[in-house]
């Protein structure tokens, strides 16, 4: 049960130490003088009272000489009244009454008789001549009464504890006061500013009126409100931007979850349909070119993602070059056409001459920007025509290109936040046409560092246009046309194509996946180069340094010895043949490590055949005379391009039937909590189920591979069993079923 | 009534007595102080509980009277009689500072709230 405060006799009590400085430093103060005064008392008392007999005989015989010269007065004719005389002589002393006999005269004086105390009396004899009656030596006597002397002692001592009481009433109130004006008047201020900032009050402010402690005191807490009202409006503004940038980020994953899932959904259904003996051929390559386009779709937002992740980390690289200008266009034209014509949509390119036929850019970076313009003039054109014009500025030495269309075009609203990233004009243009809303975010930043501007101008209903500058560098003179013959347009999308036994070399495969190893031996050999296979990168350090070969293809991670220490160790020894990285770790830090230890390129699992194709020729010599025993094909598609061929077939047949044991292994070590085996088991699996056509297989090994790296086990088990179900799913005819 | 008041009014009153050098009203202090110490009825604690009809301790809060209950108050009480009665009846002259003393510092508890006697014996552990 709580106490009532007001009705406890404790109440104030309790707080007494606590309550205040000024009491604090007082009641001490006080009960050191209290205790001082009254040893000093006791002192000057007990001095006093020793000296207080001898003070007593020294004052009797003062007023007894004073008497003896009034006497002399009286005889000399002097009409003085004998007792207002001695009463005089007794004020201020320790007497109080007293009997004077002078011959046959006594006179009394004082109140002797009204006394409460036992007087005590001292008698003196005072000699005088009488000059009146003939010069006779006479005497008087003189008895005078005082206090007992204890009585005179406590008097003396009560005058001075009154004196002393009130000069320490007086001396403690001066001491209240200027602790007052000292310590608690400032603390007291600075307590109410300290309050009023722990209530959110930041404008509280003290006034400095001192230079002591105080002072600095008062000034440094000053400061550091102002510090912290500065850092709270600038959290606040911080708090503000990134409500705002999250709620951005917000819609713009919503956004994408829609862009992504959209292709995804065309990948996995057409995937999923070529698992059907039934589906005409045709139409199986119907399938594939659907899931061809839906994953450039996927590739163009994450490239897109990619580069907006550069550009706010700062980390975008402008390499300018000489390039031809006529050469970019084409290219973008020859790019852009297609998807204009297959929109019955007209599609232009107008030179404004004189025109520079090589200019200093980033090509890549310049082609990047104009296709991203000219494939939203398409997309948001329904009919009419795109038109891309280019022409040199002389008055401000830029070169300036427009991207114009027909197309829905924007309202000014509309138009204020178009260079905003993750926004597109609008939610409901986001549905209707699609789009990451990155695209002219990462145009405005491109087209800044190419050294110029971008703007738009538009008109709802009529079309826009997109007009921007860049900086072609000091051109010379020759280097100006008049006029530009445009050739037949060659497709620009074409792969990198390789005629089966085109090029000739040997080639040492690091891998320990006995599937990957049968499958990539198989690329090589139908490239035309021969294969040697090697489990380890101890192996395949053994091998390279014993044998002659033209070219590596090093997987990471492997048993006993990893593909960077190989690689490492190989570069380390003065090897200096080509060694090319093939992993299924695709992050960034993972191709530094790689470049770090000496590799001269990378490719990522699963297998991109047209990046594969271009390493081979890049770094294998072709056969001089290439037998032409199969048509030229395009290997750049996935692994459905193998899909006849025995070779192929043997293999896929083998993954299916090594898959349960796989599984089981995963679901031991899964058990056992066996993460790092089971990182090995997946990260296995990961290569081979996109190699032999099974992404979903891969997405879930890979999944597992993150969660095991981030240490999140518990999503483990179920992730397994997604494993496993999407392997019955995969496979729901063959013995899997019967094995889980 | 709170400690407080009552410890002021003590001093007050024993100083008043002491300059009249009244010995009937010393030792009509001494006959109430001896009173409260030995029964444990304390004039602030009976007020209050007239008023309030409630008797508080320092820590449990409201309990009712017990004569055995010593705190830190009881025990200021008797310590304040010791004193008094060596120095106002055995030793009045020989120790006349003591009665002073105890007046002063009672009336300096009142002012100030702070008792250092209390502050000693509630550090010694009563309450």
């Amino acid at each position: 049960m709580g106490v009532n405060v007001e009705e406890s006799p404790y109440s104030d009590w309790r707080a007494n130490w606590g309550s205040s400085i000024a009491v604090k430093i007082t009641a001490p103060v006080f009960w050191v003088l209290i205790t001082a005064g009254l040893i000093a008392a006791t002192v000057i008392q007990n001095r006093f009272a020793d000296e207080l007999p001898a003070k007593i005989a020294s004052e009797a015989d003062r007023v007894a000489y004073m008497t003896g010269r009034y006497l002399l007065d009286l005889e000399g004719g002097q009409p003085l009244d004998l007792r207002q005389v001695i009463e005089r002589a007794i004020h201020g002393t320790y007497f109080v009454a007293g009997d004077i006999t002078v011959g046959l005269r006594n006179v009394h004086f004082g109140d002797k008789v009204y006394s409460i105390h036992k007087l005590y009396e001292i008698t003196r004899i005072v000699p005088y001549t009488n000059k009146i009656e003939g010069g006779d030596s006479l005497i008087a006597e003189l008895t005078l009464y005082h206090n007992p002397p204890l009585r005179i002692v406590k008097d003396a001592r009560k005058n001075m504890l009154v004196k002393y009481g009130a000069l320490f009433s007086v001396f403690g109130l001066l001491l209240v006061g200027l602790i007052h004006f000292i310590l608690t008047k400032p603390i007291s201020l600075l307590l109410s500013a300290t309050k009023a900032v722990s209530e959110g009050d930041m404008t509280s402010r003290l006034v400095n009126y001192r230079k002591d402690e105080f002072g600095e005191l008062t000034e440094f807490f000053n400061r550091m409100l102002d510090k912290l009202q500065n850092k709270q409006e600038e959290l606040t503004l911080a708090v503000k931007i990134a409500e705002s940038a999250s709620n951005a980020k917000s819609a713009f994953l919503a956004n994408m979850s829609h862009e992504i899932r959209t292709p995804l959904t065309a990948i996995l259904g057409f995937s999923e349909m070529l698992k059907y003996d039934d589906v005409p051929k045709e139409e199986l390559i119907q399938y594939a070119e659907s899931i061809i386009r839906a994953g450039n779709l996927l590739q163009q937002i994450i490239n897109d993602i990619l580069d907006m992740s550069k550009i706010e980390a700062g980390q975008l690289v402008i390499e300018n070059a000489d390039v031809e200008l006529f050469d970019i266009l084409k290219d973008v034209e020859n790019l852009m056409r297609p998807y204009a014509e297959e929109k019955q949509l007209s599609f232009r390119i107008k030179y404004r001459f004189p025109l520079p036929k090589v200019v200093t850019a980033d090509a890549k970076r310049l082609k990047q920007i104009l296709l991203n313009l000219c494939s939203n003039a398409i997309k948001f054109t329904s009919d009419g025509n795109v038109d891309i014009s280019v022409g040199y500025e002389k008055d401000i030495e830029m070169l300036q290109f427009d991207v114009t269309d027909t197309g829905v075009g924007m309202t000014h609203e509309e138009l204020e936040r178009l260079f905003t990233p993750f926004s597109q004009a609008d939610t409901s243009t986001t549905r209707q046409f699609g789009g990451s809303g990155l695209g002219l975010c990462i145009c405005k930043e491109l087209v800044t560092s190419l050294g110029g501007e971008i703007k738009c101008q538009s008109r709802k209903g009529i079309g826009s246009r997109f007009f921007f500058t860049i900086n072609p560098g000091p051109i010379a003179d020759d280097l100006w046309v008049n006029s530009y013959q445009t050739g037949s347009a060659e497709t620009a999308t074409a792969k990198v194509t390789i005629e089966p036994d085109s090029i000739t070399g040997k080639i040492l495969l690091a891998e320990d996946t006995l599937d990957n190893q049968k499958l990539i031996s198989m690329y090589i050999k139908r490239a035309g180069a021969i294969p040697v296979v090697v489990e380890n990168g101890k192996q395949a350090l053994n091998k390279a340094l014993s044998d002659e070969f033209d070219l590596i293809l090093m997987d990471m991670q492997m048993p006993v010895m990893g593909g960077i220490d190989a690689t490492a160790k190989l570069r380390a020894s003065g090897y200096s043949k080509p060694i090319v990285a093939l992993t299924a770790n695709a992050l960034k830090e993972d191709r530094e490590q790689c470049q770090r230890a000496g590799v001269d390129d990378y490719l990522t699992k699963p297998v991109d055949l047209n990046r594969f194709n271009s390493v081979l020729k890049r770094y294998l010599k072709p056969k001089t005379s290439p037998t032409p025993t199969h048509h030229s094909r395009n290997i750049s598609q996935s692994a459905m391009d193998f899909a006849d061929d025995p070779e192929f077939q043997a293999l896929l047949r083998q993954f299916e039937d090594e898959l349960p044991s796989k599984l089981n292994q995963i679901q031991t070590a899964a058990a056992k909590m066996d993460w790092v085996e089971l990182k090995n088991l997946v990260h296995k699996l990961k290569g081979l189920g996109a190699s032999f056509g099974y992404p979903e297989l891969s997405e879930i090994s890979a999944r597992i591979q993150t969660n095991i790296a981030n240490e999140l086990f518990d999503n483990i088990p179920s992730l397994v069993e997604q494993l496993v179900g999407s392997s019955k799913h995969c496979f729901p005819s063959n013995k899997l079923s019967s094995n889980f | 009534m709170t400690e407080r008041w009552y410890r002021l009014f003590q001093g007050l009153y024993l100083l008043v007595a002491l300059y009249l050098e009244n010995d009937l009203m010393v030792y009509g202090l001494l006959a109430l102080l001896s009173f409260e110490s030995l029964t444990n009825l304390r004039l602030p604690v009976v007020i209050s509980q007239f008023r309030y009809g409630k008797v508080f301790d320092h820590k449990e809060g409201e309990h009712g009277w017990s004569p055995f209950f010593i705190d830190s108050e009881r025990l200021l009480r008797i310590v304040v009689v010791v004193l008094l009665t060596l120095s106002c009846v055995l030793f009045p002259e020989p120790i006349w500072f003591f009665p002073w003393f105890v007046a002063a510092m009672l009336l300096l508890a009142g002012i100030t709230n702070i008792c250092p006697m209390v502050m000693m014996f509630q550090r010694i552990g009563f309450s």
